[in-house]
């Protein structure tokens, strides 16, 4: 078995930026007309591979969150997977569902599939904006929603990632509707193969 | 679920922390599919922690850190235990951890194996040091987060929504 080597391959920052603001921009859209009233979506942050950093993000390794987590198969294989709190995603789930603040306690089936609707919706945007810029198709799995320790759902894709000498890529997401603000967090890891495809279609196409 | 005397130490991913201090608290915090290796000796007093990431460090040319992989870390802990003074043969060693949280996912394909190797790759190395396997909590499909006090040897693992337990 081949050693799997360090990763030295990453996307370039600025040019994922783009490509994450077009995402949402993307994602917005799709999630406006679903919903039938506006919602915005912004890429607020990136960083590679600093699961510490993104602990006191989401409350800390013991806090309970939310992920919608869909697999990436066929061409491009990894993960990607769209992080809450548990508050703010009851939050999301309220103004889903046109329902009053503070509804939502815990996630019964109409919740969960409204939420893996979102986490669709926005992962494909981000993944199709990824995808055609560099001339690849992906296919995100259906999307499951998992309630758990954030350091466990986190662990769980980067140890995955990391057996194959990969890296956790994390965009920070915002999503806004009248004043209210829901933040989210877009953990995106391709399988190291897939990320150089990625990266030498991306060169070509710039 | 620690005393107001006792301090606690996170011992993050692919770390190794090793103490013969009394009111220390080892705490790993939200395991999936790594694995928190504990070795306590009481006479001396050394306790010890490892939190293993990733089953064989043979697979990986990053030998950067070493305590990151079961094989490697785990012979760096007995090492340290025995450095503080202590016979392995006469510490309690127990396992926490190598679950398959999003093992529920659908369309993975066979993934999320990693928790299952972790485990398996951390009893094969005490094994093979000679070394006995006194109580583990290992596998299924939810995060732990494992507390360890060194002076009273006490292992409590919690899970979201459920009672803390002694391991």
């Amino acid at each position: 078995m081949s050693k799997h080597a360090t990763p030295n391959v990453r996307i370039d920052a600025t040019h994922l930026g783009d490509i994450a603001a077009r995402g949402a921009a993307r994602a917005a859209e799709q999630l406006t007309e679903m919903l039938g009233r506006p919602i915005s979506v912004e890429a607020t942050g990136m960083h590679y591979g600093d699961s510490a950093r993104l602990m006191p993000l989401v409350g800390g390794a013991d806090a309970a969150v939310t992920a919608v987590y869909l697999a990436m198969g066929d061409e491009i294989r990894g993960h990607i997977m769209l992080l809450f709190t548990v508050e703010q995603a009851h939050q999301l789930v309220d103004q889903l569902l046109e329902q009053e603040p503070g509804t939502t306690k815990f996630l019964d089936p109409m919740a969960e599939s409204a939420l893996g609707e979102v986490g669709s919706i926005t992962s494909a945007a981000f993944l199709n904006e990824l995808g055609d810029a560099a001339g690849i198709q992906i296919h995100p799995s259906p999307p499951t929603v998992v309630v758990d320790l954030a350091g466990a759902l986190v662990d769980s894709v980067l140890t995955e990632i990391s057996q194959l000498g990969g890296e956790l890529l994390v965009v920070e997401t915002g999503f806004r509707q009248g004043d209210t603000r829901i933040d989210g967090f877009i953990l995106l890891t391709p399988e190291p193969s897939s990320l150089r495809l990625l990266l030498e279609r991306l060169r070509k196409a710039v | 679920m620690s005393t107001e005397v006792e301090r606690t130490l996170a011992v993050g991913i692919g770390d190794l922390v090793v103490t013969s201090d009394p009111d220390v608290v080892l705490v790993a915090h939200g395991l999936g599919s790594c694995v928190a290796v504990i070795g306590h000796c009481r006479k001396p007093l050394v306790g010890g922690m490892l939190h293993v990431m990733l089953p064989n460090s043979s697979d990986h040319q990053d030998q950067s850190n070493l305590t990151r992989y079961a094989d490697t870390g785990i012979a760096e802990l007995v090492a340290r235990l025995k450095a503080a003074g202590a016979d392995p043969r006469r510490a309690a060693f127990k396992l926490v951890g190598g679950a398959a949280v999003l093992s529920v996912a659908k369309g993975h394909g066979g993934r999320f194996r990693v928790g299952s190797r972790n485990a398996e790759a951390s009893q094969a190395m005490l094994r093979e040091l000679g070394l006995r396997v006194q109580a583990e909590d290992l596998g299924g499909k939810r995060g732990r987060t494992v507390e360890f006090a060194v002076g009273a040897g006490r292992v409590m693992v919690r899970k979201l929504g459920e009672a803390t337990t002694e391991l």
